[in-house]
């Protein structure tokens, strides 16, 4: 009876330094982690609106998901962008960026957060840069901001009314990438609920 | 044993995954590509590190019999630590590329074979140059193996092209990919200790760090 209680006792002790510490560590680097997240919106959102774009402010959200307006140097907002979220991935929640045109159709989109497997799932959320060795080693290489990526492509100029996987005959479709299925899924069902928020705000 | 032999081990003899066949899980899933492998190597190492001299200085104070949940715990805790202090002051994109790998390493056998093997027997300093080896061990390792895949798989390095017009040979880039060269790299590592001991004079003999005597199941 002792001994068990020794025992409870030294592991409840652990745990509870443990979430201390935790605790503590969350607290402190909150706002920190906050500015951060906020920055890597800020340049995201230059991936995917037009170059035009001066501006961007946040615009009220619609469903859970955010919505922020392009404007350009006279005040004219020519573009919108949104992040969707989908609790889908292999990893959990996962969100994509996506520019919309005026008449709602997909100008581009970003993973901007994920936690997918590297290797695999990140096929599907990752944009690679195209370079090759010799053209680095010659210094002839430029920085691609944007580089491609087949799947999230796919989406780049149809009218966002809603996506399958290919396979599913109706609607409009894409094609999933071998060995990252479910994270298909996941950018597929944050895209969608993207698609979704843009149409009520049209039937308004 | 010297510092530096400490620290070396891990590299060559008792290399964690050519040698002691730990952490196959990550090496397996995340070694498709050299960039991947550098990413998940560095993180690892750094956790690694970390948890071997916590658990190394609290060694004597946790009894024997929950030692192991107890490790479970303080790695997490660091993990988890370490994943949020790089989403507030690294670089953006130094978070991105290592920021996914992290919550991988909480599971990783590596870091709980070296805590149980190692850190809970020996000092700080010792455990320290221990996880700070086998990480690197690890690294070199992984990306051996992710360049030799991506290259085969892509014709590229480090994402960067080699040769112009590669057919893609996906096989690599997937799951069976990863078992094939690993096997060949066991192999030649196999076919290189072989060797050593024949100029040597002597029989081969298989690293003395078997399953049987680990001492997780035997203490």
């Amino acid at each position: 009876m002792k001994e068990i209680l020794r025992l409870t006792l030294s592991i409840g002790l652990v745990c509870l330094v443990g979430g201390a510490a935790l605790a503590y560590v969350n607290a402190k680097t909150e706002a920190p982690r906050q500015a951060a997240a906020d920055r890597t919106l800020a340049d995201s959102l230059k991936l995917v609106l037009p170059p035009e774009t001066a501006s961007t402010a946040q615009a009220p959200s619609v469903d859970g998901v955010d919505f922020y307006d392009a404007k350009d140097s006279t005040g004219q907002t020519i573009a919108r962008a949104a992040v969707g979220t989908s609790r889908l991935g292999f990893g959990g929640e996962l969100k994509v960026l996506v520019g919309l045109t005026p008449d709602n159709r997909v100008l581009g989109v970003m993973v901007t957060e994920h936690s997918e497997t590297p290797g695999l799932g990140t096929k599907a959320t990752d944009r690679k840069a195209q370079k090759s060795l010799w053209d680095v080693l010659a210094g002839k290489a430029t920085d691609d901001a944007f580089p491609p990526n087949a799947y999230l492509d796919a989406f780049a100029g149809r009218p966002a009314t809603g996506f399958s996987l290919g396979g599913d005959s109706q609607g409009q479709t894409v094609q999933a990438i071998s060995g990252a299925t479910i994270s298909c899924k996941a950018v597929l069902d944050a895209v969608n609920a993207v698609c979704c928020a843009a149409h009520t705000i049209e039937g308004r | 044993m010297s510092y530096f032999q400490e620290f070396w081990k891990g590299i060559w003899k008792e290399n964690p995954v050519l040698i002691l066949m730990l952490g196959m899980c990550p090496t397996l899933a995340v070694s498709s590509s050299a960039k991947n492998a550098l990413g998940m190597g560095l993180a690892t190492t750094f956790v690694l590190v970390g948890s071997n001299m916590v658990i190394s200085l609290v060694r004597n104070a946790v009894p024997g019999k929950v030692r192991i949940p107890c490790y479970i715990v303080i790695i997490a805790v660091f993990v988890t630590i370490v994943e949020m202090l790089m989403a507030a002051y690294a670089p953006a994109e130094l978070n991105r590329t290592l920021g996914i790998f992290i919550p991988l390493i909480v599971v990783n056998c590596i870091v709980l074979g070296r805590a149980e093997a190692f850190a809970s027997k020996n000092g700080v300093i010792r455990s320290g140059l221990d996880g700070l080896g086998m990480g690197f061990g690890f690294t070199l390792a992984l990306m051996a193996l992710g360049a030799v895949r991506e290259f085969l798989a892509e014709g590229t390095l480090f994402e960067l092209q080699v040769v112009p017009g590669w057919e893609p040979f996906m096989l690599m880039k997937l799951a069976p990919g990863a078992f094939i060269v690993l096997g060949f790299f066991l192999a030649g590592m196999n076919l290189l200790k072989i060797r050593q001991a024949r100029r040597e004079g002597k029989k081969y003999t298989p690293p003395e760090v078997d399953c049987s005597r680990c001492n997780i199941c035997n203490r």
